[in-house]
Parts: C-alpha cells; structure tokens; sequence
C-alpha cells in the first residue's frame, strides 16, 4: 500500500472535486470511498456509485474497509488520466442506482479523449459504459470509406506494418547481439 | 600556423620599435596605428575566425556523420504516442465492430489485415440472401428489410468477385437463395462457385440445378438443402447429378416433374451416401406417384411395412433403416431411422 500512501499524502491539499458536501453528512447512511488517477487528484465517491465498476466493487468487498480507512488510503489508478477519471466517476455519480438509458450523450466526442475512455472503462470493468463507448468509437466511422476509416482510426497500412514490424525485429536483433557481447566481454 | 607565428613575431617587433622611437623622440604624438599595422592586426583576426569557423564546420560535420552512423529512429517511434484505434486489444476492437453494419463491416475488412480478420472473425448473421440470375444482383436482408443490394451492371470485375467474396466470408445466413436459374447468373457466379468460401446457411434454396449451385454445395458446410426443379430440368440425368452431390443431412426437392422413376433415383442416390440417423429426404412432384410401384421398385429391401403409405427400407449400414411416408398429395418423406 506504499503507492497508495503516497498518493494520499501528496494530494493531501487536494479538495474531493466529486460529491457534495452534503453527501458525506453523517445522517447519510451510505459509505465513501476514494480514488486518484495519474494527477494525484482525489476523487470521493459513493458505494453505489462505484458498484457500475465491477474491479473497485470487488476490491472493496474484498478489502473491507472502514469509512477512515477508505480515506487514508484511496484506490490508486496510477494508469488513468486525471481528466478521464473525473469523467468516468461523474458518470458513475450520474448513473447511480438508475437504470441505465439506451443512449449517452455526455460521452466525450475527441477520438483521443474517447479512446483514453475506452481504455479506462475497460480496466475499471464498467460495462454499460464500455458499450456506450464502444458504440461512440464504431459512430465514429459510420458510412465513411476505407481510406477515411483508416485516417480516422490512425489505422497503419499492411506495408507501413511490415516496415514497423522489421524495424522492431532489427531492433531486436541488435539488442539481442549488444547484450551477448557485453555478456561475453564480462565472461572475459 | 608558421605564416601566422612569423607575423605575430614581425607585429611584436614593430611595437618594439614603436616604443624605441617614442623613448628617443618623446614630442612627438602617440599616433594611430599605421594602415599597415591594422590591415595586419585585421588579417589575423580574420584568420583566427577563419580557424575558428572551420573548426565548427568539421566538428559539425563529425556530429552529422555520427548521427547518421547511429540507427535510425523510425518516424512512427519519434512520435508522441496518442491514443487511438490500434491501443484497444483485439476483444476491445471486436466490441467496437459489433456495432457496426455490414456496408462498414465490408469498408473496414479493406482497410488492413488485421481488420480484416478481426471482421471475418466477427460473423454478421443475415436472415436471407437473394441471388438473382436473370437481373445480375444480389439482395441480403435483415428482420425483413433489405440492408445490401448489389447490382453487378457497371461495377468492375475486380469489385464484384471481392464484394462477393468478402460477403460470403463474413456473412452467416438464414437462408440463401439462388432465385433465378443458376445458368443465367452473371459469368461472375461461374468464377466465383470455384473460388467460394464455404456458405455460412441453414438453408440452401435453388431454383434449378446446374454446375454452379452443383460447385456451391462442395463448398457449403451442413445445412438444409431445397431445390425446387423446374419442368425442364427435373430429366433423369440432372436428378442423378443433384443426388451424387454430398447429401449428409437435410434434402427438400421440389417441384419435381416426373412420378415413380424420378422418385427411385433420387431415393437410391440418397441411400447410397449413407445419410446419419435423423435426416431427412423430402421428395414433392408436380405430378401423380403411384404408390404401388413405387414400393415394388424396392421390394428387395424391405425391412418393415407399416401399412399401405408406410415402409420401413434397409439401409446398407445394419444398424440403420428408412422410413418412408407417401401422402396423398404426392409427397414422399424419407427419414433414417434406428434399427
């Protein structure tokens, strides 16, 4: 739990940004959890929200934490993005305990963001979410010919593959024949 | 170098000569240096930058040498990494593609093979698919509506075998259906049964038989066969062709012109394959069976007689036998039993 001391002291200073205050009021029954993304930022949120995403859901039946500790040590998702975790816990807070509408409009509309999103949703195991995005990026080609699929989806050509591909075993290769020398230069 | 030590020899002998002058003539005035002097005192400056720039050039151009001497970075590595289609893994990206129609699905599938095989592994389910000869187009439907209609008039060549290619590939169908006569379907058909990728369908409709519904079926995996046969081609030769195809399971013959011989040839034929117990023969004519001859043409294999429109026939496999149900309204339904 180094990581996750770490993380708390250094966003100490750092304000919940999610959750009114009147939320974490004691006569409210429901518990509060804590997580932080790549920017050390702390995002408090609900049980029930965080029950959308079936990793944290199981890390806290799993860990069984009390409200103080929860607080001491918030969930660290060191892989995601200050931005797009705020993202992903607004939607949690949006969506907690309702059903789930057919169609989301508050999904980010850059590819970049999105895909970051995607990436996001799928590590923290939040299914409808993931659907929603995964919908958005298929939209995001919809009636559009291979050659602008390819522009927009940043998809490499067979050649432009292969040429990486030869670049990597080169690579490789070198790498593998500078570490048998130094090997054989440290047997001498 | 030597030029430049002699002349800073000759500079420093001059001062000295400067300084004697003014120590014998002290009146007189400390003048400017002489012209010679600062064109001097000017070349040398001009040879010591000169030096200095050519030291520059060569460092320079050692650098540039040791720089292309080192790998090359490849362009793509140099780049900041953004995030994009190709950091989803593979069960991402088929969670993506499962969103998208089969117009696009065909778009991407051309756009690399990885996408390609991500879209070919992702099997796009049609209830139906027309195929129609005599108009050269092809129609796929879904819940009831059409979703791809293809004329083959204007597209080039290239283009229609890959279209088709490429729809069979990733297609699963309910039904497919050859509506017109095979013979008169685009010569593109003819190329394209050679080259077919097994057909993804429950159930194989023909409107006739001919060599190219005959190459389909070698390349269909197992579904339910119907072939409705027109007046014209239900001759003993085409019945003989249609039941040496591979008949595994399900056969549903239509529309057969003919009674008791074409009867005896499509049963025979289908016997002989040695169909798995559970399948189905399913024979309708057009015109009058009889029922007597046609039990007497397979007197020889009795097993069992039910009754007047049933019998039982043996198979050559012991453990099998057929039933056979004849109905009043010229029908024959052969279904392989246990023994």
């Amino acid at each position: 739990m180094s990581s996750t001391e770490q993380g708390t002291s250094s966003a100490a200073p750092a304000e919940p940004t999610t959750a009114p205050e009147s939320a974490a009021a004691p006569e409210v029954p429901e518990s509060f959890y804590y997580v932080h993304g790549k920017d050390k930022v702390v995002h408090k949120v609900s049980a029930g929200a965080l029950q959308h995403s079936a990793l944290i859901h199981g890390m806290i039946s799993n860990l069984g934490y009390t409200e103080e500790q929860a607080k001491a040590n918030p969930f660290p998702f060191e892989n995601i993005d200050g931005d797009i975790l705020q993202m992903v816990v607004d939607w949690c807070n949006q969506h907690k305990g309702k059903p789930t509408p057919p169609e989301d409009t508050n999904l980010p509309k850059q590819k970049e963001k999105l895909f970051d999103l995607v990436l996001a949703v799928n590590y923290l195991e939040i299914k409808e979410l993931l659907t929603y995005c995964c919908k958005q990026v298929a939209m995001m080609v919809k009636g559009k010919s291979p050659e602008e699929i390819r522009e927009i989806w940043m998809i490499p050509t067979d050649a432009e593959d292969e040429a990486a591909e030869k670049e990597a075993k080169k690579r490789a290769g070198k790498e593998a024949a500078g570490e048998t020398a130094a090997a054989a230069g440290d047997a001498k | 170098m030597s030029e430049n030590i002699d002349l800073l020899k000759l500079l420093a002998r001059i001062d000295d000569l400067r300084l004697e002058i003014r120590e014998i003539f002290p009146e007189i005035e400390d003048s400017k240096p002489s012209n010679l002097m600062e064109i001097l005192i000017e070349e040398q400056i001009k040879n010591e930058k000169v030096e200095k720039e050519k030291d520059e050039i060569i460092q320079k151009l050692q650098n540039e040498i040791q720089l292309l001497k080192m790998e090359k970075i490849p362009e793509k590595l140099e780049k900041i990494p953004e995030k994009n289609w190709n950091c989803l893994s593979e069960k991402l990206k088929l969670r993506c593609i499962k969103f998208l129609d089969l117009k696009d699905r065909l778009r991407l599938r051309q756009t690399a093979h990885k996408e390609r095989n991500l879209v070919d592994f992702l099997q796009f389910h049609v209830d139906e698919m027309l195929i129609f000869g005599s108009q050269n187009f092809l129609n796929l439907f879904k819940n009831g509506e059409s979703i791809l209609k293809i004329s083959w008039a204007n597209s080039p060549r290239n283009s229609q075998f890959f279209t088709l290619f490429s729809i069979f590939k990733i297609c699963t169908f309910d039904n497919c259906i050859l509506y017109q006569p095979p013979n008169e379907l685009d010569s593109i058909f003819l190329e394209f049964s050679e080259k077919c990728p097994p057909i993804r369908t429950r159930e194989l409709f023909s409107r006739g038989f001919s060599n190219i519904t005959y190459r389909m079926l070698k390349k269909s995996l197992d579904f339910t066969r119907i072939f409705e046969c027109k007046l014209l081609e239900t001759s003993h030769d085409i019945l003989e062709k249609l039941v040496s195809t591979r008949y595994e399971n399900h056969l549903r013959v239509l529309n057969v012109n003919g009674g008791n011989a074409e009867c005896y040839i499509l049963i025979k034929g289908w016997i002989t394959s040695n169909p798995p117990i559970g399948s189905h023969l399913f024979i309708q004519f057009n015109g009058y069976v009889n029922v007597d001859k046609f039990f007497g043409k397979f007197k020889k294999i009795w097993s069992r007689v039910h009754g007047e429109l049933e019998q039982e026939l043996r198979m050559p496999d012991p453990s099998k036998s057929i039933l056979i149900q004849v109905s009043r309204s010229s029908t024959i339904k052969c279904t392989v039993v246990e023994t």
